[in-house]
């Protein structure tokens, strides 16, 4: 086998270890900063709060509330 | 001892000696004299990947033990983060021997027995998973986990000698009783990414670890919120 042929396999081998690897790295990272914001929301009181995401608790509407 | 040495640090660690031994094997060691050739040079990478794997699921075994004794909690957070991670390294592991396979013996697989038991051994780890996630109540899940735990890891030992006691297979021996085969600056190479790997495998545990005990203290809270 030809170097540049054989380089072709090995090329394709360590992109395959980087991809897998990279990718779960952000996978582990996003699941980490979405449970550090349950706790933060949970810790804030709010019972439906862990799990909401981003915004945590709801805000309701001054119309929807006088309704 | 938690403290010894911090996350970051494992992974900066790792990720010198990972490169450091991936520059070794491109820039330092030969080009294998052998019909592979060039292709060879996955081996720097496959081999450690693969012991890393073997070394995962070796850790769930011992954490299996230590919960049966214990029935610490911990053990069983350790042995489900050790079973992920192994598969992981064992996906790593297949699609890189593939690639290997298809240059050096023209055929992405071979039932060989190397394949074959490694194989086994990731269908035996994907059945822990299945097992845990279809039992609910948690301490009855950690038993059934730890014993299967306990009887999948028998293949592994099979995987790890297979090589040796069948020598008629395709993969051949990277170190046994004779030596290795393999020049100095091939083994230095092979070396300091395995470091690399172990060290990689050390940090993801520590990180997934915390992942855990996160989601526990989240459950927590819900709990004490909700009651």
């Amino acid at each position: 086998m030809s170097i540049e042929e054989g380089a072709k396999f090995v090329a394709a081998a360590y992109a395959v270890i980087l991809a897998v690897l990279v990718l779960y790295y952000f996978i582990s990272a996003r699941r980490v900063n979405t449970l550090r914001r349950d706790v933060a929301a949970a810790r804030a009181g709010s019972p439906a709060a862990p799990g909401r995401g981003r915004r945590g608790r709801r805000r309701v509407s001054r119309r929807r509330l006088r309704r | 001892m938690k403290q010894l040495i911090s996350a970051p640090a494992l992974f900066v660690g790792a990720g010198i000696c990972l490169v450091g031994g991936l520059l070794l094997a491109f820039l330092y060691a030969p080009v294998d004299a052998s019909s592979m050739g060039f292709s060879q040079k996955i081996f720097y990478y496959h081999a450690p990947i693969a012991e890393t794997a073997l070394l995962a699921f070796g850790i769930a075994f011992v954490a299996a033990i230590a919960y049966l004794r214990t029935q610490n909690p911990k053990w069983d957070r350790l042995g489900v983060v050790c079973v992920r991670l192994g598969l992981l390294f064992s996906l790593l592991v297949m699609i890189t021997g593939m690639i290997w396979g298809k240059a050096a013996w023209d055929a992405w697989w071979a039932w060989e027995p190397r394949l074959t038991t490694f194989l086994l051994v990731c269908f035996l780890y994907i059945a822990y998973l299945v097992l845990r996630s279809v039992v609910e109540e948690e301490q009855r899940r950690a038993t059934y986990a730890a014993v299967f735990a306990i009887i999948a890891f028998i293949d592994v030992p099979i995987t790890f000698f297979a090589t040796r006691f069948l020598p008629e297979g395709l993969h051949p021996v990277v170190i046994g009783s004779g030596g290795s085969g393999m020049e100095g600056s091939m083994l230095v190479s092979f070396f300091i990414s395995m470091l690399g790997m172990t060290l990689l495998l050390v940090a993801l545990i520590r990180r997934d670890l915390a992942v855990e005990d996160l989601k526990d203290r989240v459950a927590d809270l819900k709990h004490s919120i909700g009651g």
